[in-house]
């Protein structure tokens, strides 16, 4: 060792050049070889999640979806609140039902989902409450949540029947965002 | 001739220096050949990662498309959500009303009929009690909905009674499905 330490010739260049490459290059080499693996890890898990989002998009029916999506009842805008809630009554009496009363709630105008609470008192036959009931849900973002249906016992109404009048009380919901 | 050793005749120094050149061609094979190993390897490694970039996966679809379909999708879902949301416990008025109506025999007659989102509540009468079995058994309004007879009396020939149907939450939220637009029948 004292010899080395001791070499003036090129000899002692070259080693310690050759040792510094070395060490360089191998330094390189476990680095280059670990973005290898870590890039190779990320192309298989890119093909696996091209390949299932490409599987998915064969399934999915993007006409299907858009024609679902139109059906799908939004809540209106905050805005065109009012204008709802006289088209919805405007369902009621365009089936012949009486309007007795109308009465507006606070309702809930907190979270994602807003909306006005609306009672309504009605009197009219059961067929025409029948079909108001089949268009009331139809066009907007509104749900019926309670119902009272009774007879009027001055008239010799029954439910289901084709006599006399019935009365009654709705509570809806108008969503609106 | 026989081979006579006369022993060292140099020093100790010169002895080490003889013994280092003579090995220093084996040293400068030995440290050429650990480079060039070492850096083989570094030249293998680059050239797999670059063979790694270059095998970059692309997608055989329309980015685009799977976007908007995504996209769509979520606007479905989260449509769909708020629309369970908006009907609690999956109350559908219209269904109810005339599952009362269509599922009573001919000669039960209804007086009332309550709807919340906890239960239902129908009350009527009829001449003829096992009319009002017949009326319980035909009411299924499906998983988490069960109906029961409340209350009965007979009043001078005529059975009043008071059927109940009680919503179970979970059961009935875990049904509930939401109900595109011209659906609600």
């Amino acid at each position: 060792m004292g010899s080395f330490s001791g070499d003036k010739s090129n000899f002692k260049t070259r080693i310690l050049l050759a040792g510094f490459l070395s060490v360089a290059a191998l330094a390189g080499s476990v680095m280059l070889s670990s973005m290898f693996v870590s890039k190779m890890t990320e192309n298989n898990k890119q093909a696996s999640n091209f390949a299932s989002q490409n599987v998915w998009l064969q399934k999915f029916d993007y006409k299907d979806a858009t024609n679902l999506y139109k059906l799908i009842l939004k809540p209106c805008k905050a805005a065109d609140v009012d204008n709802v809630q006289k088209e919805q009554l405007d369902i009621l009496k365009d089936h012949k039902l009486t309007v007795v009363s109308v009465k507006n709630d606070k309702g809930n105008d907190k979270g994602p989902l807003k909306a006005r609470k609306t009672s309504v008192d009605l009197i009219g036959d059961w067929n025409d409450l029948n079909a108001a009931l089949s268009d009331f849900e139809k066009k907007h973002f509104v749900v019926i949540t309670n119902a009272s249906v009774s007879t009027d016992n001055s008239n010799g109404a029954s439910i289901a029947g084709t006599q006399g009048l019935i009365k009654v009380k709705l509570d809806y919901n108008i969503y609106y965002n | 001739m026989l081979s006579v050793n006369y022993g060292n005749f140099l020093r100790k120094s010169e002895t080490a220096k003889a013994a280092y050149e003579f090995k220093r061609p084996v040293y400068q094979f030995i440290a050429n050949t650990v480079c060039v190993f070492c850096l083989a390897g570094a030249v293998t490694s680059g050239l797999a990662l670059a063979y790694a970039y270059m095998a970059t996966p692309k997608p055989v679809y329309s980015q685009e498309l799977y976007g908007k379909a995504q996209s769509l999708n979520n606007n479905l879902s989260r449509g769909a959500a708020l629309m369970k949301q908006g009907r609690p416990r999956g109350v559908n008025a219209y269904e109810i009303i005339n599952k009362f109506a269509n599922a009573r025999p001919a000669d039960v007659t209804l007086t009332d009929i309550v709807i919340s989102p906890e239960q239902y509540t129908v009350k009527g009468f009829t001449p003829n009690q096992d009319s009002v079995n017949a009326y319980i058994s035909a009411l299924d309004f499906g998983k988490g909905k069960k109906a029961g007879v409340a209350s009965i009396s007979n009043n001078k020939g005529t059975n009043e009674f008071t059927i109940i149907v009680h919503v179970d939450e979970q059961k009935a939220a875990a049904k509930s499905s939401p109900q595109p637009k011209g659906s609600g029948k």
